[in-house]
């Protein structure tokens, strides 16, 4: 039933803490593929907290992700134009929808359709949280972006969406292998088999038989979380995403990428309030070349580098 | 060493595989100053940064380090990583610590004797047990602690002293090497 011969790239963005800024990241990098001539599709797939709209200046859009899901209209005839060419939007549901009303048989028939749009890329801006269908719908992404701040706060927030996701797809992993109650298992007895924390959960797993570890390596191995830190004031913050990597790598044992920073701005606010679309209007402003510098990141998958003084003037 | 190890070793320091070797310093520096500390990156952690797996890392990075060293063949003299601020070394001390040409148990113990510190706030300042801040003193261990974890205790009584704790890890590791050889031979 699925594309496989799928032409298009989806890049979903979350990241467990509010208010970080995933919107106006998304709307952000959306815009920045469209100036590069990208032909794209934005979904605003925040159910309840839908405002991705605003980013482009619109207020009441004329067709909404309600249609889809109340009214059956394919999710192609929904599209609204963002005001910004090579951009198709489709808003979220203003209203009745919420998280917990969505069937599993409507998630499922949401993700065949988000797939075979006609795009080079779709973006899907998800909500706070980990509720269960944001993580489904940030897996179905080909590129994982999360988005956080230099907040404690936010930081642990980012680190439990990791692990719920990374949970979520090690459960559809091991239920492929008819081991779908391992992970409950293991943790209802973890004084038992001596699991601490998620490394050592990890572990158990693959120890589990010889198969499942190869197969695990195989499968996990392409689980890739892109970090982008947004809201940067000083120059000693912009190391964080450096950390988070190497703790994502370290101590969790997950790939991730840094794929760059945006600055603190007050022009950003200012513009999300004129409901006028920040990177076009903008293009003054520091966070302009930094956008461009994440969306090129992500789009080749290598990782920012920040040259070896920024280590030198590092806060350690 | 095969082309492998040393991938290994530039993947353990996050570094691209032909990065110079003044860069590979200056990141080794950085990783190791960054799991020493109490950022707020790991505090976040919660329960997934336990104390021994981060002993583990420094371990790791220590060792990609040291034989990134030599393949590369330099013999830079390590810079000090910022030191605890916990106890301020004065300057009659700052002579006397110079004067150390190789750190072993009972010079330590020395060192946190006329510095004042009893071993019970060391150990909770430390949170290694007592008992083994005794026996890395005294160098007669009663438990055969694996190298990383002994390491990275003596690590922890350095920098609680303001030492350089790379040094004082170095001199006794190759102390401990030589007793246990030595007292394999006895056996
Ligand atoms: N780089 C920035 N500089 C200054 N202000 C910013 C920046 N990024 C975001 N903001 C501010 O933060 C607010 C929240 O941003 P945004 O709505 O994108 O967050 P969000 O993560 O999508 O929130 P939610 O979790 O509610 O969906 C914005 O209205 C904007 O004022
Ligand atoms: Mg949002």
């Amino acid at each position: 039933m699925y594309h496989t011969d799928k032409s298009c790239e989806i890049w979903a963005v979350a990241g467990g803490k509010g208010g970080t800024g995933k919107s106006f990241i998304t709307s952000s990098i959306a815009t920045q593929l469209a100036l590069k001539g990208r032909r794209l599709v934005i979904i605003d797939a925040d159910f309840g907290g839908a405002n991705l709209h605003s980013f482009f200046g619109i207020s009441r859009p004329k067709h909404s992700l309600s249609e889809f899901f109340e009214e059956r209209i394919p999710l192609s005839q929904i599209i609204v134009h963002s005001g910004i060419s090579n951009m198709g939007l489709i808003t979220g549901a203003l209203g009745s929808l919420d998280s917990e009303s969505i069937s599993y048989t409507q998630k499922q028939k949401l993700f065949r359709q988000i797939r075979s749009l006609e795009a080079d890329y779709i973006l899907i801006d998800l909500g706070a949280g980990s509720h269960i269908n944001t993580l489904d719908t940030f897996l179905l992404a080909d590129k994982m972006i999360v988005v956080t701040v230099p907040e404690v706060t936010a930081i642990e927030n980012l680190y439990q969406f990791i692990k719920s996701v990374y949970f979520r797809k090690l459960k559809f992993f091991l239920g492929s292998f008819g081991l779908k109650d391992m992970l409950q298992d293991a943790w209802k007895n973890k004084a038992a088999y001596g699991i601490r924390n998620f490394a050592n959960l990890l572990d158990h797993v693959k120890k589990s038989s010889p198969d499942v570890h190869v197969a695990f390596e195989k499968e996990m191995s392409t689980f890739v979380v892109y970090i982008i830190l947004n809201q940067v004031r000083k120059s000693t913050d912009i190391l964080v995403g450096e950390n988070l990597k190497s703790v994502c790598l370290k101590l969790l044992g997950l790939t991730a990428v840094y794929a760059g920073y945006a600055d603190y701005d007050e022009e950003v606010q200012k513009y999300i309030n004129r409901k006028e679309p920040f990177m076009i209007h903008c293009r003054l402003s520091p966070v302009i070349r930094e956008i461009e510098d994440i969306t090129e990141h992500i789009m080749s998958g290598k990782t920012a580098i920040f040259s070896a003084r920024s280590y030198e003037h590092g806060r350690y | 060493m095969s082309t492998e190890d040393t991938r290994r070793y530039y993947e353990v320091l996050e570094l691209p595989p032909d990065a110079p070797f003044a860069e590979v310093r200056k990141k080794y520096l950085y990783l190791n100053a960054f799991y020493m500390g109490d950022s707020m990156e790991l505090a976040a952690l919660n329960g997934d940064a336990p104390y021994h797996r981060r002993q583990g890392i420094l371990a790791e990075l220590q060792d990609a380090y040291d034989r990134l060293k030599d393949i590369l063949g330099r013999e830079e003299p390590v810079q000090q990583p910022l030191q605890s601020p916990d106890v301020t070394v004065r300057e009659s001390m700052r002579d006397y610590l110079d004067g150390i040409a190789a750190f072993s148990g009972p010079i330590l113990k020395e060192i946190r004797e006329k510095m004042g510190i009893d071993l019970g706030s060391m150990a909770i300042a430390t949170k290694v047990q007592k008992r083994y801040l005794e026996e890395i003193e005294a160098e007669q261990f009663t438990w055969i602690p694996a190298e990383v974890y002994l390491r990275g205790y003596v690590i922890e009584y350095a920098r609680h002293l303001s030492l350089d704790h790379q040094k004082v890890a170095e001199d006794y590791m190759k102390r401990y090497r030589k007793f246990r050889s030595s007292s394999e031979e006895k056996k």
